[in-house]
């Protein structure tokens, strides 16, 4: 003891240099030995009581797999939203007046707007021809005596947003040529609409669920804590920091987390599987084609991620709370 | 090495456990601390421990004040102080081995540093063949023996038991106290609070006695030790 002190009067500067550097390294290795000892103990444990926690685990993927599958319906929607506005268009009904060379004149100028894809002139007949053809009335338009149906331009333009749409719409309306202008965007309409309310009930069913996992986390913590009250304390009497005490909980969290998100994932992905059939038909029957966008692997790992730092968080706060009031109190 | 100076403790109901003690137990001494129940034996260990913390007073253990500790230093105190209780608080769910390694893991000994003091700790108190048997397995005496292991297994400076053999048969019990001397000849300091009357009397040791929070003997019992 004695020597010790006098070496320490002799250096004290180096010795305390010493000191902190071996204090460090040994936290550090303290620190993953212990990690290394949770991690085989936490996986054996799950591998002794698979029950016990399978429960947990699944509410936390139901909860997560509802607003995976309620994103990956936006998602489609919006695709879907896509493929329609590939053909939304103004058709511009021309003054009776006007020629059909003026009508193709202004065709021919509409088309080098900027702001214009594709316009094409159809005259009272041509527009005639096509409506009978698409409506199946062959023989009730041949009764007709005379054509009612004006010469048309139709204009697809290059923008394919709403509010691009109409200001080109009411634009070329307000032309003296034109007698009247029609959008055929309200499908695109609706499919946006029915979007946004997708994407705020996204928002709205994320954030109930989210709370729900961390809700279910925090009382699956707070049961365990409980459980293992006795040990906390003996722990604690030995010689454990908070830190030291807190650690296995989380790598319960963890678990809860990685399986519940990649259980989330399962489910998102089964549900698409089964739709996709039934999908694939309806598109059939609408002679378009729709492939069902699923999940993609960045997705799913985001889910997952999502799912393991929700969980972790919400044992951490828990748990923290819990251990600081078990005191020991042994005597 | 372990010093209280004018130390009170009143709970927050207003009992005074502890009522201006002074006392001082030296370094490789082995002292008991007697009483009825209610006299301030738990609250003293409790103090020692810092699981409680004094009303008014100084308590110096291993020459840290105790006052002032802050939260986050009294695990690493902690380490240094053995503890053993009545109801030996083992982990029923974990083997002798694991109870034992319990303080040395939270310390974050190496593997094998681990695996050879728990053993020695087992050894010392006659169980090491016992290691992989979860403590149901055991009498109680073994219990016992198997918690005194885990409090002497990182070698701390201070030993703390709280009636350990509050609940054995004087034969057991003996060996239990002899266990505890060996300890204290190779230089722990050792406090028991027992209230084992008998048995006290025919260790050489000082006893402390308290009643109603105070300090009422002292005794160094001198006579006998060299007798």
């Amino acid at each position: 003891m004695a020597e010790t002190q006098n070496q320490a009067r002799r250096r004290p500067a180096n010795r305390m240099k010493k000191r902190g550097t071996r204090r460090t390294e040994l936290h550090s290795r303290t620190w993953l030995l212990h990690h290394r000892h949770l991690l085989r103990e936490s996986v054996g444990d799950i591998i002794r009581h698979p029950f016990a926690s399978a429960l947990t685990w699944l509410v936390i993927a139901v909860a997560l797999a509802l607003p995976a599958l309620l994103y990956v319906t936006q998602k489609n929607l919006e695709q879907l939203a896509g493929q329609w506005q590939e053909g939304a268009q103004v058709s511009l009904y021309l003054e009776d007046r006007l020629s059909a060379e003026a009508g193709s004149r202004l065709a021919e100028d509409l088309v080098r707007r900027p702001e214009v894809r594709d316009a094409w002139y159809l005259s009272r007949d041509d527009a005639m021809q096509e409506f009978s053809a698409w409506m199946d009335l062959g023989p009730v338009m041949e009764s007709l005596d005379n054509n009612p149906l004006p010469a048309t331009i139709v204009v697809i333009p290059v923008s394919q947003t709403r509010t691009d749409i109409e200001i080109l719409g009411e634009l070329l309306g307000n032309l003296p040529e034109v007698a009247d202008m029609q959008m055929d965007i309200e499908w695109v309409q609706r499919l946006e609409s029915i979007s946004e309310v997708l994407n705020r009930a996204l928002f709205a069913v994320s954030g109930v669920l989210g709370l729900t996992v961390v809700l279910v986390i925090g009382n699956t913590m707070r049961m365990a804590t409980e459980a293992r009250r006795d040990e906390i304390m003996v722990v604690k009497l030995v010689g454990a920091t908070q830190s030291f005490v807190r650690r296995p909980f989380l790598y319960m969290g963890f678990w809860y987390g990685l399986f519940g998100g990649v259980v989330a994932c399962g489910l998102t992905w089964g549900s698409l599987a089964l739709l996709s059939g039934p999908v694939d038909t309806l598109a059939a029957s609408y002679g378009t084609t729709l492939r069902l966008r699923s999940l993609t692997a960045p997705e799913a790992l985001g889910l997952i991620g999502a799912a393991v730092v929700l969980s972790i968080t919400s044992a951490w706060l828990t748990v923290s709370r819990r251990i600081a009031s078990i005191e020991p109190n042994p005597i | 090495m372990i010093i209280l100076d004018q130390t009170s403790k009143r709970y927050a109901g207003g009992h005074e456990a502890l009522r201006s003690i002074s006392m001082q137990v030296e370094k490789g001494e082995m002292v008991f601390l007697t009483g009825h129940s209610g006299a301030g034996k738990s609250t003293m260990l409790k103090l020692i421990t810092r699981i409680e913390v004094p009303t008014s007073g100084q308590i110096r253990v291993n020459g840290q004040l105790l006052n002032r500790m802050s939260k986050s230093q009294v695990p690493f105190y902690r380490r240094d102080i053995g503890m053993v209780f009545q109801n030996h608080q083992l982990l029923m769910d974990r083997t002798v081995f694991d109870n034992v390694a319990l303080p040395l893991r939270v310390a974050g000994a190496q593997p094998a540093d681990m695996q050879r003091r728990v053993r020695a700790a087992l050894d010392k108190v006659g169980l090491l063949q016992r290691e992989k048997y979860y403590p149901q397995m055991l009498s109680g005496g073994e219990q016992q023996r198997v918690g005194i292991a885990r409090a002497v297994v990182n070698r701390p400076a201070i030993l703390l038991a709280d009636e350990p053999t509050g609940n054995l048969d004087p034969v057991l019990s003996r060996e239990v106290m002899n266990l505890f001397a060996e300890f204290n000849r190779v230089g722990t300091t050792v406090m028991i609070a027992s209230h084992d009357l008998g048995l006290i009397a025919r260790m050489p040791y000082r006893v402390l006695t308290l009643r109603e929070g105070n300090l009422v003997k002292s005794s160094a019992l001198e006579g006998i030790r060299n007798g």
